[in-house]
């Protein structure tokens, strides 16, 4: 049996895209091969790993388990949407300053998922954030300075006109 | 070793953004599974 | 893995839903939220050949509180209760047991309707549902509905009493009488993970302070969310101390038929549940007025 496939049009980053797919294809791989915006990235495709995390109608959602088509229509913001030009959004700036990665794998899927959360409280408490977080998996860097770069990054947002200090640097004598 | 005073100095302990970090942060990272090969879906 | 091939339907209204349903029957499946079914898609765990998308069907989403209880429409989204301040106001124990359901992502687009028909054991609504003694709108092909209460809706492990050509439109959540205290704690491995225990109660007091009335649902431990009628007997009539309330949780083994997987033995949940329930009862008689 071959499905048919599906027409659909959606709104990717502010800009009208469009494309052809068979109902099956998710979201996640019709962002990442036909319209070959490869910064979501595929962990686990089966919803548990945050990786593939994108926005849709402002929303943070696990795109391996939405389907291209029931995207038609809406608006989808991804990784490559989040800075202005050459000008990284707050977030991701914060996520740079402290070191908020390592291998960078699961950063987009984090940003993102950073991103709607700070929209929705954008002072959070630590004891806020990691529950917020909790559909986010990072093999490489323990957490803590994710933790940290969400913090900064509400600074950040909230026009702080100091940063503050990185919390997790052990000590220096 | 070269002592404080010198450019190297500075740089010891500090904390030193990496140069790799942008691309992984707007999603221009190059991961195998981004790669097209021709014939790969 | 990528799921199976199937044709996929977008309806607009619940009679577009139930022609498609009508035609397709037991070859189509309804998508929802997505969270639980299209894994199952993608590892292939299931395979219909028609997908059948609720979501453009704005009529099946909505919060509709009155002075009994709270009506949900099925395709309400999990996030929407979270926030809901008519649902924390009537039924604060909803509001308090959706937090739990994974992970903001999830709850994003997973909906009550959903997480009900898919009927997880280890999940938490069905054993709110079971604990309220919720009532159930199922609308037919036809278009007429039937209703369906808590303890007849949910038949075993991820199986309801839904018929393949029907499809749920309400859950109605009633309101615990005033005065009611409710208690809902669960342990899971990690913060969202699938739990291993859960427990749903609650405890009223009469003017003299002995209990009235005793509710007590667990999930994790059965092939679907199941009242623990021991427990609620042993307590019923007593006044609720540190004693009484051991005893009733003592008596939560009997009621429940854990699975042992790998993530957790028979001996460990039969042992979680019993002091679950115990600090859940005790929650809920501090909370009770």
């Amino acid at each position: 049996m071959v499905s048919k496939k599906h027409t659909i049009e959606l709104t990717v980053n502010g800009k009208p895209r469009e494309g052809l797919a068979e109902p099956r294809r998710t979201l996640a791989d019709f962002l990442r091969d036909d319209l070959e915006l490869t910064g979501t990235h595929l962990g686990c495709e089966h919803g548990v790993c945050g990786a593939c995390t994108v926005l849709v109608n402002g929303e943070a959602v696990r795109s391996c388990l939405m389907f291209a088509v029931q995207a038609n229509g809406q608006e989808v913001t991804t990784i490559e949407g989040l800075a202005a030009g050459s000008k990284l959004h707050p977030v991701q700036e914060a996520f740079w300053e402290c070191h908020g990665m390592q291998c960078g794998f699961c950063t987009p899927g984090f940003v993102m998922s950073v991103y709607a959360f700070l929209q929705e409280n954008p002072e959070p408490k630590e004891g806020e954030i990691r529950p917020a977080l909790s559909g986010n998996i990072c093999r490489c860097t323990g957490y803590q300075n994710i933790v940290d770069a969400v913090l900064l990054a509400s600074e950040k947002m909230r026009g702080a006109s100091e940063t503050i200090p990185v919390l997790s640097q052990p000590v220096k004598e | 070793m070269a002592t404080s005073g010198s450019v190297i100095g500075g740089l010891i302990g500090a904390s030193v953004k990496r140069v790799e970090d942008p691309r992984f942060l707007t999603g221009q990272g190059h991961y195998v599974d981004d790669i097209k090969l021709p014939g790969c879906d | 893995m990528k799921p199976a091939q199937f044709d996929y339907y977008a309806p607009t209204s619940v009679g577009e839903a139930c022609s498609l349903l009508a035609r397709y029957g037991s070859d189509a499946k309804l998508l929802a939220g997505g969270q639980s079914l299209v894994p199952l898609l993608s590892l292939r765990l299931a395979q219909p050949t028609v997908l059948i998308d609720l979501n453009g069907v704005p009529e099946l989403a909505y919060i509709r509180a009155d002075d009994g209880g709270v009506a949900i429409g099925a395709m309400t989204r999990q996030r929407a209760v979270e926030h809901s301040s008519i649902v924390r106001e009537q039924c604060p124990i909803l509001p308090a047991a959706v937090e739990w359901i994974g992970h903001p992502q999830i709850r994003n687009r997973g909906t009550m309707g959903g997480s009900l028909v898919h009927s997880d054991p280890a999940s938490e609504l069905p054993a709110l549902a079971q604990m309220l003694d919720a009532t159930f709108t199922i609308t037919q092909t036809s278009g007429s509905k039937r209703t369906l209460k808590a303890d007849k809706f949910f038949v075993t492990y991820l199986t309801t009493a839904l018929e393949p050509d029907e499809l749920l439109s309400e859950v109605y959540f009633p309101v615990l009488p005033a005065g009611t205290g409710w208690s809902f704690v669960e342990v899971a491995r990690r913060h969202g993970d699938f739990a291993l225990v859960g427990v749903a109660a609650a405890v009223a007091l009469d003017d003299s302070g002995v209990c009235s009335n005793v509710r007590v649902a667990l999930f994790g431990v059965a092939p679907t969310a199941t009242r623990s009628p021991g427990a609620e007997q042993a307590l019923l009539h007593q006044k609720p101390d540190e004693q009484t309330i051991a005893a009733a949780a003592s008596e939560v083994v009997k009621d429940i038929d854990p699975p042992g997987d790998v993530h957790a033995s028979i001996a460990y949940r039969k042992y979680v549940a019993t002091n679950l329930v115990r600090r859940a009862l005790t929650e809920a008689a501090q909370r009770a007025r």
